[in-house]
């Protein structure tokens, strides 16, 4: 018997989940939360098997409920229900720990199903949302930290301005823009390529070879 | 604000000229015994015949009623006049025979002229007797005894609703499609969804009229009945009109027409003519509701239809009030006049006092708008001594109310005449008094210091200009997030959650129901869920993109890169520097918006093969890079584009700065900064 906690705000779902579980014999519904805060708070006290939670609820919303109850039961298994296909909130959550999604216009079988796969430790997650994400994966690229971020040509023009000696004010007269602006692309480009003053963007510049 | 103002009247105004009209001219299917489409060669023959029989000496009256009736009912669409003598020709007939059948069925035509005739009392008493004659009638299966129900159904059905009485109008009309259906009559139950669909509309009840609307509809596809198929499609377009779907409205009354020109059918085509007209001027499109007015009026014209020549014109002439055409307002004004006088219909020709005097008042004309005002009220006060004669006492006190209504109004009218010749004055004193202190100053100040203290005012002026500015666009702006923001949740939550709800339920019937035959219906219907949800999410998406609600600029535009990689034939390369956390909303929404914009710009111009969306951040800014490698533009001509002003107002609301540099076939660089304390 699989223990299940739903999670939604909206009474309707929770009433439709409610209908299929009740109609397994092996899946048992022993709560219902209706934001990412009551079943934090449910789960503290309660044992649960697996966790149908919606994402987009007030108070605390799914993405932060998941992440805090991973951390408080890392064992725990959500299956996200929603009605959002953002393939980049699924990677994001997968990364959280979360253990399926699914879309909320699934039919009972695909529920039951996911339910059964994610209670014998597997996961599940909804074809459509499978093939967004790899038809995807091809042609955008994303870069986080730890990589060296692009200048842009605005920026190279205004770090070759800088090699030539000229000052932010002559810059700013030479580009037809306020030298509050030249300030922000100055720093900005001081923050991307991790130095600390002009300085150290013209000897980064030499480094890296960034205006051949 | 002032703008919403601005549009709410406009909709009370021109709705007071369009509503009477538009509410008159829906028709009630009310009496047909074949079908309603216009009598063709063929039943000129027939008719013929039947006269050549009911000339026979040796007929007997319940042949001669037979015949009477059947040719009232072909007469019915050609001459009402006729088809009334036949059918009380065919009800003496029918008493002479003494067959109850026959009686109730010329009973039920009869009360028709009754009906017609706004004589609804006398209509309803006919057709509830032949109610209780029909009930008596035991062969209750033969099928001219389902028609002869179903007819007497939806006239009183239409009594009801022209009485007003709603309920007993829906009432009669369902049992009408009750025996319709029972008898699997789909021209019949065409008719009766149109018609409840019809009473619901005058009870101002959408959503059920509607749902009958678009049975109506599909049946009059179904049965390839034009007649049906384009009244029910112009009603749709009236119930949008009137819950402010315009876009929808006007869709569904264009095909309205289409069907209706298509199949020259004239009572449909001036109903729908009608209903566009009225969208295009609440559109403020007032050039194209022009042109269906002056349509309608030359259809009206050419059935003769005093009422709508009357009301038409006076619309024409509130239109081109609208254009600020004098001339063509005045000329139509005019001619309504003329043409009222003959038809002398009052509320007309109130209304269209009304509104020249409001027009005659907008152009400054206030005397002339004074004296039509006052002809406004002296009809008004007309009305009502009319109704008193019928009621006096009653309507004694509401008339007293009226009269000081316009008392007060006239009252207005002088007292806003006063208040602009002491505003002239006023202004005047103002004006001189300045040029007095303006000259004084002068003499007393060297050129120079005078000159100092004023560009130093203008720039403090300039400065409270622009602050001003931007506090209103402000308001705007977050006016427009928060709206959006409002649909996106209600679409999602309400109409999301509903519909997987729906499903959920759809599953667990059909897991119960293993009928072959449900089956069918069961996978359509879940189809069709499906759909719904999925153009939910897109909608939503769409207005809010649920990564950004949910977790920030940074997803969101991490999606979006994503989204239109996939969509366009370029690269999005996606960076993003620090941004851990949410910002507050107003500079999520705002930078993402920024960024949705710049990517709109480069997929209509800029033939791009790369695109960069760079967000970084420093101590205290957020900086945003928008970079591609397209055809690039001109900044000197060209940095005014829609796109680029919404991007320029955005960045304006959030005190940031904006660096736009493009270079001709090397492409164009978008820079942002924005500061992280200020809002």
């Amino acid at each position: 018997m699989s223990k299940i906690l739903i999670v939604d705000d909206h009474q309707l779902v929770l009433d439709g989940l409610r209908l299929i579980i009740e109609s397994q014999a092996d899946l048992q519904l022993v709560g219902e939360a209706h934001n990412g805060q009551e079943a934090i708070d449910f789960i503290k006290e309660n044992e649960v098997d697996i966790i149908l939670m919606d994402l987009n609820m007030p108070v605390l919303n799914g993405i932060e409920a998941s992440k805090k109850i991973v951390s408080i039961h890392p064992e725990s298994k959500i299956l996200i229900l929603s009605m959002l296909s953002d393939t980049k909130l699924v990677k994001k959550l997968v990364k959280e720990g979360i253990k399926g999604y699914m879309l909320k216009n699934s039919g009972q079988d695909e529920i039951v199903d996911a339910i059964r796969r994610i209670r014998k430790g597997s996961t599940y997650f909804d074809p459509h949302i499978v093939e967004l994400m790899m038809s995807g994966q091809s042609k955008t690229k994303v870069k986080n930290e730890g990589i060296h971020p692009s200048l842009s040509r605005r920026e190279k023009e205004i770090l070759q301005l800088i090699i030539n000696e000229h000052t932010s004010a002559e810059i700013a007269e030479k580009l037809f823009i306020s030298l509050g602006t030249v300030e922000s692309h100055r720093r900005n480009m001081i923050s991307k390529l991790g130095v600390r003053n002009t300085a150290g963007l013209v000897r980064a510049a030499y480094e890296y070879d960034i205006l051949s | 604000m002032k703008n919403k103002l601005h549009r709410s009247k406009t909709y009370c105004t021109s709705t007071d000229t369009f509503c009477s009209y538009l509410c008159r001219s829906f028709v009630l299917f009310l009496f047909t015994v074949f079908s309603y489409s216009s009598i063709v060669a063929q039943d000129h023959e027939q008719i013929d015949s039947l006269q050549k029989v009911l000339d026979k000496e040796d007929i007997t009256d319940a042949e001669s009623a037979k015949l009477y009736t059947t040719l009232a009912g072909m007469y019915h669409q050609r001459s009402r006049d006729t088809a009334y003598l036949y059918s009380q020709k065919g009800y003496e007939h029918a008493i002479a025979s003494k067959d109850n059948f026959l009686i109730a069925k010329s009973l039920i035509q009869i009360s028709v002229k009754d009906i017609h005739g706004g004589n609804y009392d006398d209509g309803l008493s006919k057709l509830t007797k032949a109610e209780d004659l029909l009930s008596s009638i035991t062969s209750s299966l033969d099928e001219e005894v389902f028609k002869a129900k179903i007819l007497l159904y939806r006239n009183l059905g239409t009594v009801h609703n022209f009485k007003n009485q709603h309920k007993e109008a829906i009432e009669s009309h369902l049992k009408a499609l009750k025996l319709s259906e029972e008898t699997d009559n789909l021209v019949e139950a065409g008719k009766a969804y149109y018609n409840i669909a019809v009473v619901h509309f005058s009870n101002q009840n959408y959503d059920r009229s509607l749902y009958y609307q678009n049975k109506a509809y599909e049946t009059g596809i179904a049965i390839g009945d034009p007649f049906l198929e384009s009244g029910s499609a112009n009603l749709a377009g009236a119930i949008y009109f009137y819950t402010n779907k315009l876009d929808s409205a006007q869709i569904f009354s264009s095909k309205a027409l289409a069907i209706a020109r298509k199949n020259n059918l004239i009572q449909p085509s001036l109903e729908a003519a009608n209903v566009l007209s009225s969208i295009h001027y609440q559109n403020e499109r007032y050039d194209s509701a022009l042109v269906y007015s002056k349509e309608l009026l030359s259809i009206s014209k050419e059935i003769n239809d005093r009422y709508y020549i009357a009301s038409l014109t006076g619309s024409i002439a509130k239109i081109y009030s609208q254009l600020k055409d004098v001339k063509n307002a005045r000329a139509y004004y005019k001619e309504f006049e003329v043409i009222n006088d003959s038809l002398g219909n009052l509320e007309l020709a109130k209304l269209n006092y009304k509104n020249q005097a409001e027009f005659e008042k907008s152009i400054g004309n206030h005397e002339l708008a004074y004296e039509l005002l006052s002809n406004y009220f002296t009809i008004q006060d007309s009305i009502y001594h009319q109704e008193n004669r019928a009621i006096q006492v009653d309507l004694e006190t509401k008339y007293e109310a009226a009269k000081k209504d316009s008392e007060l109004a006239i009252q207005q009218t002088t007292i806003e005449r006063q208040r602009n010749q002491r505003n002239v004055l006023f202004g005047g004193g103002l004006l001189s008094l300045l040029a007095a202190a303006f000259f004084w100053n002068r003499k007393r100040t060297s050129t120079k210091m005078f000159n100092q203290q004023k560009e130093l005012d203008f720039q403090k002026i300039s400065q409270l200009k622009k602050e001003k500015k931007i506090l209103a666009m402000n308001a705007m702006l977050e006016g427009q997030e928060a709206e959006r923001m409002r649909i996106a949740k209600d679409l999602h939550d309400g109409l999301g959650g509903l519909l997987s709800t729906v499903k959920a339920r759809l599953t667990k019937i059909n897991n119960e129901v293993k009928k072959i035959e449900s089956y069918n219906i069961y996978e359509k219907t879940t189809s069709m869920v499906d759909e719904a949800c999925d153009e939910v999410r897109r909608i939503s998406h769409n207005l809010l993109p649920g990564a950004l609600r949910l977790d920030g600029v940074k997803t969101a535009i991490e999606q979006l890169g994503e989204d239109l990689s996939k969509s366009h034939p370029f690269d999005v390369n996606v960076e993003v520097i620090g941004f851990k956390h949410k910002l507050d909303e107003t500079k999520d929404v705002f930078i993402y918006r920024i960024v949705q914009e710049a990517m709109n710009n480069i997929i209509k111009h800029a033939k791009a093969k790369k695109v960069l969306i760079q967000l970084s951040e420093t101590d205290d800014q957020y900086h945003i890079i928008i970079e591609d490698d397209g055809v690039g533009f001109d900044t000197a001509t060209e940095s005014n584009g829609l796109g680029l002003k919404s991007i320029r107002s955005r960045v304006e609301h959030l005190q940031g700065e904006l660096d736009i540099s493009s270079k001709k076939d090397e492409g164009t660089t978008i820079s942002i900064h924005i500061p992280k304390l200020k809002a």
